[in-house]
This record gives structure tokens, sequence and C-alpha cells, in this order.
């Protein structure tokens, strides 16, 4: 007999939830350095445009099609696609639903327990035994086990903090949906808001820092990240990174939308839920994202400083610079404890929806009670996980956020978007989205679910192919001494993604052997 | 800043303070359309 499922308590809850799980540290790093380094204010053109077209629609697609399987007791995409498409492959693209979120779990968790780790030496003041660029990444490259200097011998403090991140998140998880992920996301999200908030005042509270050069201002630190270039607007590149930027910081594409979703109840609404959520992730991301760590690299490291701060990556800003100047204002502990504290709050929310889908696919496919499906997952998360940390260095961890938080994301939201649109029909699709909705979609995303979406994800995907496919493929640019561990990672996800298939078709064939 | 780059961000920040509002609102007085 099938087990009952949960349910989120509140409305407010599963809002809260889903905003969690879409902001992450992308919203505070990525964010800032993509803006700046694609035509600044220009590049919010193809952002609202990715938004509007791709974003707002894939959010209300993936919301609906989770609560339409969530009826039929399936929180996962294999589940979900049979039931929109009664075909004997449509279960095996709903593959990338689970495995997607099970690898970007694997080495986000990791990072996260980097953020613990520095919100950790923040407290203690270990951190301002680094006092410039060069010492802050000897630290970071101490810490990580990558190298071994007077700040770290070895990976030991790193594999700590991973081993508590990892234990928070299986804790979290394992107190349910309304018992664990609903309760942390109520406090953990005004809490991440008071932090950035309170950060955000005192940056643009600044000034000019520097007296010797008045020019370096946080308001020009803003001019650097708004001024708009539009000769950028002509580069496909922008566009690319606008649409890139879109998925990431909602969390769409991945599954975990849909599995949050399925836990709500037939008369729930999804349309204005959908709206709230995406509309609560692009305050965190334009208005405080966007205002922290940009415009006070500029004040502290003037124009030329910043434009090479921004080059250098969303992780550079974040464990980097932005360390080095909280050593330079008053407070600085506090205020660099508060920056990893939001920090990490925004990536717990955010990995316990990734563990979610693997969870659930146990508990819905093979009526596993939840908390030994939670006992396995962990089991099998932890042991993937052992790669990324021993093997940081050798391009481990890059590689499999190539495969699961960038291709399987445009995949996967191509393919909800065909069935859901397509194989399922607009006009099905149309009513599910509107069943117990409290506001009304306007019509001319009808038009846009059907025919705009589903061509700017081909699109995306086509010109993918095309620049990209060979170069990958045959590992371009990987250097020899990366080469077997770029292989063994990618012989490693082909087993897992053939793994997650034969347990898909082993949960068909108990369901068929039942019904008969 | 310019006064373009002030003006991209006032109106990103309008858009998004305007599109929050309105979904809190909504959220704490449902009513089905």
């Amino acid at each position: 007999m099938a087990r009952s499922r949960e349910r989120w308590g509140t409305k407010l809850g599963v809002i809260l939830a889903v905003a969690g799980s879409a902001v992450g540290l992308g919203n505070f790093l990525r964010f800032p350095v993509q803006a700046a380094q694609n035509g600044g204010g220009a590049f919010m053109i193809p952002y609202f445009i990715a938004l509007v077209l791709l974003g707002l629609p894939l959010m209300w697609v993936e919301w609906a099609i989770g609560r339409y399987g969530g009826i039929f007791g399936h929180g996962t995409a294999p589940g979900v696609f049979h039931r929109l498409w009664e075909h004997k492959l449509a279960k095996y693209f709903g593959v990338v639903g689970i495995f997607g979120p099970l690898v970007i779990f694997v080495y986000y968790t990791y990072i996260e327990s980097w953020i613990l780790a520095f919100a950790f030496f923040s407290v203690t003041r270990k951190l301002m035994d680094a006092a410039a660029a060069n010492s802050m990444l000897q630290f970071l490259q101490g810490y990580q086990g990558l190298v071994s200097n007077e700040f770290f011998s070895g990976p030991l403090v790193a594999y700590v903090f991973f081993a508590i991140t990892f234990l928070i998140n299986i804790s979290i998880v394992y107190f349910g949906i309304k018992g664990g992920i609903e309760r942390l996301c109520r406090i953990a999200m005004p809490l991440l808001f008071f932090f950035a908030v309170a950060i955000m005042i005192r940056v643009l509270t600044l000034g000019a820092p520097d007296p010797a050069n008045p020019a370096w201002s946080v308001w020009n630190g803003l001019g650097f990240l708004w001024n708009p270039n539009f000769e950028a607007l002509k580069d496909a590149k922008v566009w690319l990174a606008a649409t890139g930027q879109i998925f990431f910081t909602l969390s769409v594409g991945i599954g975990v939308i849909l599995t949050y979703a399925s836990y709500l109840t037939k008369a729930d609404d999804v349309v204005l839920s959908g709206l709230s959520a995406s509309g609560m992730n692009e305050f965190t991301e334009i208005i405080l994202g966007g205002s922290i760590a940009i415009p006070i690299a500029f004040a502290f490291f003037g124009p030329v400083g910043v434009v090479d701060i921004a080059s250098g990556g969303a992780f550079n800003l974040g464990f980097i610079t932005m360390p080095l100047i909280f050593q330079q204002i008053p407070l600085g502990a506090v205020f660099a404890f508060m920056w990893f504290s939001l920090l990490f709050l925004a990536g717990v929310t955010s990995s316990i929806s990734l563990a979610q889908p693997a969870i659930s696919f146990m508990s819905d496919e093979f009526n596993i009670d939840r908390r030994k499906a939670v006992m396995i997952f962990a089991a099998v998360a932890f042991i993937l996980c052992q790669p990324v940390i021993f093997f940081l260095g050798n391009g481990v961890l890059d590689e499999l956020d190539f495969w699961g938080g960038t291709f399987c994301l445009v995949l996967f939201a191509t393919i909800e978007a065909i069935l859901f649109a397509w194989v399922f029909g607009i006009n099905n699709a149309w009513e599910e989205i509107h069943h117990g909705a409290h506001i009304r979609v306007p019509k001319i995303f009808k038009f846009i679910i059907k025919y705009v979406t589903p061509t700017y994800l081909i699109t995306v995907l086509g010109v993918w192919f095309y620049q990209e496919w060979w170069s990958v493929i045959l590992m371009r640019g990987v250097s020899a001494e990366n080469l077997p561990f770029i292989v063994a990672t990618r012989l490693g996800l082909i087993a897992l993604f053939v793994c997650i298939a034969l347990l898909v078709r082993i949960a068909w064939k108990r369901r068929e052997r039942t019904a008969k | 800043m310019r006064i373009d780059g002030a003006l991209f961000l006032a109106a990103s920040w309008l858009i998004i303070i305007a599109l929050n509002i309105y979904c809190f609102w909504k959220v704490f007085n449902v009513r089905k359309f």
C-alpha cells in the first residue's frame, strides 16, 4: 500500500522554501560579476527579457507539473513525465531530474562547507592573519588542501567542516518537508535578508573610504556595475550569459521545484506562489546582490583593481576580495561573519532542495520510509563527495559543475517545456497552471510557453552543440596531468546516470507487477 | 555613476520592488479570481 505523502504546512512556507532553493551563492557573487563583465546596466536588458521569456514560464511550468505529478503520488521527474506522456520512454527522460540535483549536491555541499569555515575563521579572527590578496589566496588554497603553508598543513580542517556541513544538510532533510525544510526556511530566509540588508547599508554608507582616492567611492562602484555599455548587446555571448544567469538564479531546469511542488495539494495555487518566489529571488539578486560585493570592491581597489577582481570570477570575489575588505572597515570581523553566514544560509537552503529529489524518488517509487531513504541518500552522497574533496585541484569539481550544474539544466528545461506544452498539450497545460490559481497569467504567456520558451531553449542548446560540443567531448584544454581525473569523473557520471535509469526501470516493473 | 547608469539602476529596482509589493499584497489578501 502506498504511503500518504507529506504536505507543506503553510503557503508562505512553500514560497520561502522555493525562494530559498533559488537564492544561493550566485545571487551575491555570480550576478554582480556577470553584470560587470557583460555590459553593466545594458546586461539588464537581455536579463529581463530572459526572465520574462524563459525564467517565469519555466517557473510556472515546473510548479504546475510538480503539483500534477504529486496528485498521482510522484515527486520526481520520471513519474511526472510518465503521467504527462504515457510512453515507455518518458520516464527515462526524467532521470535527468534526479541525476542533476544529486551531482550538484555533491560539490555544492563542499563549497558550502568552505563558507561555514570562513564564518568560523571570521569569529576566531584567523581570517585576519592573511593581510594581502596573495596571502588570502594562500589561506584559501591551504584550507582546501591544495598547498601546505603557514595557515594549514593539510585538508583535515576542510574535511571536518565538510562533515559538519553534510550533517547539517542531512539532519534538515531527515525531519521532512514540513518539519525540516519548511521550518528551516521560515527562519533562515528572514535571517539571510537581515544580514544582507545590514551589509548593504554598511556598504552604501561607506562613501569614499580612501581619502587619497576620492573617486574610488561606492557611488562610482555602483556606476561600474550599472553604467550601460550598449555595444555589448551586439555580442551573442552577453545574451547567453544573461540566459545562463536566469537559469542559475531561479533554480529552474534542475528538477527541485518540481519535487517541492509535488507536496502541494491539488487545490493549491502555483501561479502566485511561483511569481512570489521569483520576485523574492530577484530582490535578493538585483537589489541586495548588486549593492554589496562589486561596489565595495570598487571603493577599496579602484577602477583598475575591480576589473581584475571581476575577471577573477565569483569565488575570488567572495573568498579573497571580501575578507580583505572586511579587514579594513570598523567591526570588520562582525561584517565578515555576517557575510559568510548569509552565504551559508543561502547555500544550505539550496543544497537541501538538491537532496530532496533523490529522497522523494526512493520514498515515492520504492515505498521506502522517508528516514530510511535519507540515510541511503546520505551514504551514497557522502561516498560521491570524496573525489570532489581529494581531487579538487584536478578539475573534478569543475567537471561536475559543467555536467550537473550547466548542461543538465538546459537539457531538463527543454524536455519539460516540450513535454508540457506540446505532448501534454498547451490547453491542458494552461488549465493545469490555472487550477486553484490566485491570479491569472496574462494570455500572452500561453503563446510564450508553447512557442517562445521551447524555441529559446532549443536555440541555446543548438548554439552550445555547434560551438562547444566537440571541444568538450575531446577535452580540449584539459592538461595531461588532469586528463585521467576528468575521464574517471565522466565515467563515474555515466555509471551514476545508468544506475538511476536502472532504478527507474526496476520501480516501474515493480509497479506493473503490483498492478497485476 | 553616469545618469544612464542611475536610470538603469532605478528602473531595475523599481520593477523588482513593485513586483514584490504586488506579490506580497496578493499572498496576504488572497481572493481567487
